[in-house]
């Protein structure tokens, strides 16, 4: 069975200007983030552990779904918290801290898709894996979720990479444009204007994956 | 936005995640790397300021002395806490290039510019371990020579002595055997290596050929170093084999950290830090651009006894053990010349056709591990290797590389091959879908 089909507000609210509430908390509440950010600051490496173990989910995510491949993602993430570790003198708290750390991986995960294609390399490895359902999908249903992933993972992968970074912190982290502004370093409108061009570019490429295209006649004839 | 992208976004939302990498899962093996590097931060920091605070007061030697004490000891106690994290301490690195910033690329720690002319006998990051060595025997029907005059078991080496073997495989021991900083280390043959530094570690420039060393750890500092060209492999305290053809590097470690970067002109190196097992290959004048690390231990070379069997046999008594074959080395030493030294190890047969065996495990692997989904072309990648004396591969390149998985898996294959002849070997693979 289907579920019901599920618009997305926020995705049209994004471009028409009206503020989003993010839907999926990015980052796990920091109530005593402040405190522990002021230890590690003042060199206290228990603190930074307890921060580190706090966020390092959440920074995993959002590299694995940048990177596009997981073959890279411990060195990634790894390196993540080292830029964190090195900069946190420069944290000055303007910010909420998720923001500052979205910030920092979405560098280094930039920084590292430009390095690595410098490199040859025998074949793009799409993700191969996604997180197993609490519900046990059965195997056949598994296969073809998995092979959405993969194939709308490569639809992200096809997207220019400024227009791919809002896509996947708004749509895939939840996060509002407000602090997507920030963490690109963009202005609002010209966050939300890349967010309106992704959206239909991915649309206009959902029938070159026959994963996805596979899917429109029992999406659209399944309603709830 | 449609009703379909709708869908497919709410569902990569839920399932558009990392296996492994939730809460629960094992971090461990990216803790430990995490807070290496942010310890051998700490450790550079802790540098720099002592550093300014040996310009401020230059003039004063025992004042310099005692911050250089207090360093070691802020190195010793930085110690990280935590379930599934192992103390960092020692692994420190000391550079006085600039500082990686949000450009360094993952995983590789910034390594320092190569300077030839600094990498005469830059000093490690001292133990107070003095490390000149003796020979302790040697194996083979050739010559150990030191200085180019041939020497027998009981002498020593000294700064800038070249140590060169032809066809024996050469046993050397530092004093204090099995104490902290102890190395136990041998010479393979058509080896020559130069001595460049015996206070403080053991520092061993490789020109040719291979060394293999058991490192017993230090608290701090390093141990043991070997310097290939420009870059330099530094050891806490492990088990390792270096190999050098040429330019190309290999390293098999079998146990603990190397540090593989250029020499630093004080303090440890700092550079990639790789764990056991794996198996590592760069070449020597540009290690930063043509580093691969294979994490396999089925690639890795099995290490060898670094006690000559002579000398086994000598401190066991007349009757060699029922297990004695396990004191020679699994590969590359030839018979003993005397009937009373235990047989070799038995190396496997050569391959009937090693290059139809390596290139069928090639395109084995690449068929395994390419993804369904991917567009199926054909792929032509050149092999290159490295083939030893003892007719095993020392070291392997793809040109173009492979996947990464893909490479992974064929070296399981080349690195246990026995080829005929020694010597550069290369393979056309055409790997079709």
């Amino acid at each position: 069975m289907v579920a019901a089909a599920v618009l997305s507000p926020a995705f049209r609210d994004a471009f028409a200007g009206a503020p989003v509430a993010p839907r999926v908390v990015p980052l796990r509440a920091m109530s005593d983030d402040d405190q522990l950010l002021s230890r590690a600051v003042a060199g206290d490496t228990e603190a930074f552990r307890l921060v580190y173990e706090r966020h390092r989910v959440d920074v995993a995510r959002l590299v694995y779904r940048m990177l596009g491949a997981k073959s890279d993602l411990d060195d990634v993430v790894q390196e993540v918290f080292v830029q964190v570790y090195r900069s946190l003198k420069d944290f000055r708290g303007q910010s909420k801290f998720s923001t500052w750390l979205h910030r920092v991986t979405v560098n280094v995960v930039l920084m590292h898709r430009r390095a690595a294609r410098s490199r040859p390399a025998y074949a793009e490895e799409a993700p191969s894996d996604v997180s197993g359902d609490e519900d046990a999908p059965l195997p056949d249903e598994e296969a073809d979720r998995r092979e959405r992933m993969r194939a709308f993972a490569r639809l992200l992968e096809r997207l220019p990479e400024k227009k791919r970074v809002v896509f996947i912190l708004h749509e895939l982290e939840g996060i509002a444009p407000v602090e997507i502004a920030k963490i690109v370093g963009a202005p609002v409108l010209t966050v939300r204007t890349r967010l309106f061009y992704a959206r239909r570019e991915i649309e206009a490429m959902l029938d070159d994956e026959p994963a996805l295209a596979a899917l429109k006649p029992m999406w659209k004839g399944d309603g709830p | 936005m449609s009703e379909r992208l709708d869908r497919i976004v709410d569902e990569a939302r839920d399932h558009l995640r990392p296996d492994g990498r939730g809460d629960g899962d094992d971090w461990s093996r990216v803790d430990q790397r995490v807070f290496e590097r942010i310890s051998r931060d700490v450790v550079v920091a802790k540098e720099d300021r002592f550093r300014v605070a040996r310009m401020n007061y230059r003039g004063s030697p025992r004042l310099w002395g005692g911050l250089a004490a207090v360093a070691a000891a802020a190195a010793l106690a930085f110690v990280v806490h935590g379930p599934r994290s192992s103390s960092v301490a020692g692994v420190a690195g000391v550079n006085d290039a600039p500082r990686g910033d949000s450009t360094s690329v993952a995983s590789v720690a910034p390594i320092m510019p190569i300077m030839p002319g600094a990498a005469g006998s830059p000093a490690p990051a001292s133990n107070g371990l003095a490390q000149g060595s003796t020979l302790s025997g040697h194996e083979g029907d050739g010559e150990v020579r030191i200085a180019g005059a041939p020497v027998e078991p009981g002498r020593g080496i000294a700064v800038g002595d070249r140590v060169e073997t032809t066809s024996a495989h050469a046993f050397f021991q530092t004093p204090r055997a099995g104490g902290p900083g102890s190395v136990s280390w041998s010479l393979e043959e058509q080896t020559k290596i130069d001595v460049r530094r015996t206070e403080g570690a053991l520092v061993l420039a490789l020109a040719v050929g291979a060394v293999e060393a058991q490192v017993t750890p230090v608290p701090n500092g390093e141990a043991f170093a070997l310097d290939v060209g420009p870059t330099r492999v530094a050891v806490h305290g492990t088990h390792l084999r270096v190999a050098r053809a040429g330019e190309h590097v290999t390293v098999d470690l079998s146990e603990g950290v190397v540090s593989i970067g250029a020499p630093p002109r004080v303090g440890s190196t700092y550079g990639t830090l790789v764990s056991a097992p794996a198996h590592i290959e760069f070449d020597a004048s540009s290690v930063e651009q043509t580093l691969r690390v294979v994490r396999d231990a089925a690639a890795v070379r099995p290490p060898i006894s670094l006690t000559p069997a002579s000398a086994a046999l000598a401190s066991q008594g007349a009757t060699p053990p029922a297990d004695h074959a396990s004191l020679a080395p699994h590969h590359s030493a030839p018979p003993p010349s005397h009937a009373a030294e235990p047989a070799p190890h038995p190396a496997p047969a050569v391959a009937d056709d090693p290059a139809s065996t390596v290139t069928a495990a090639v395109r084995a692997c690449a068929g395994k591990h390419v993804n369904p989904a991917d567009v199926r072309v054909t792929v032509s990648s050149k092999l290159s290797m490295q083939v030893g004396d003892d007719g095993y591969v020392h070291a392997a390149r793809f040109d173009p590389p492979l996947a990464p998985a893909a490479q992974d898996c064929a070296a399981r294959v080349i690195y246990k091959t026995r080829f005929p002849q020694a010597g550069p070997v290369e393979i056309p693979i055409e790997i079709a879908p």
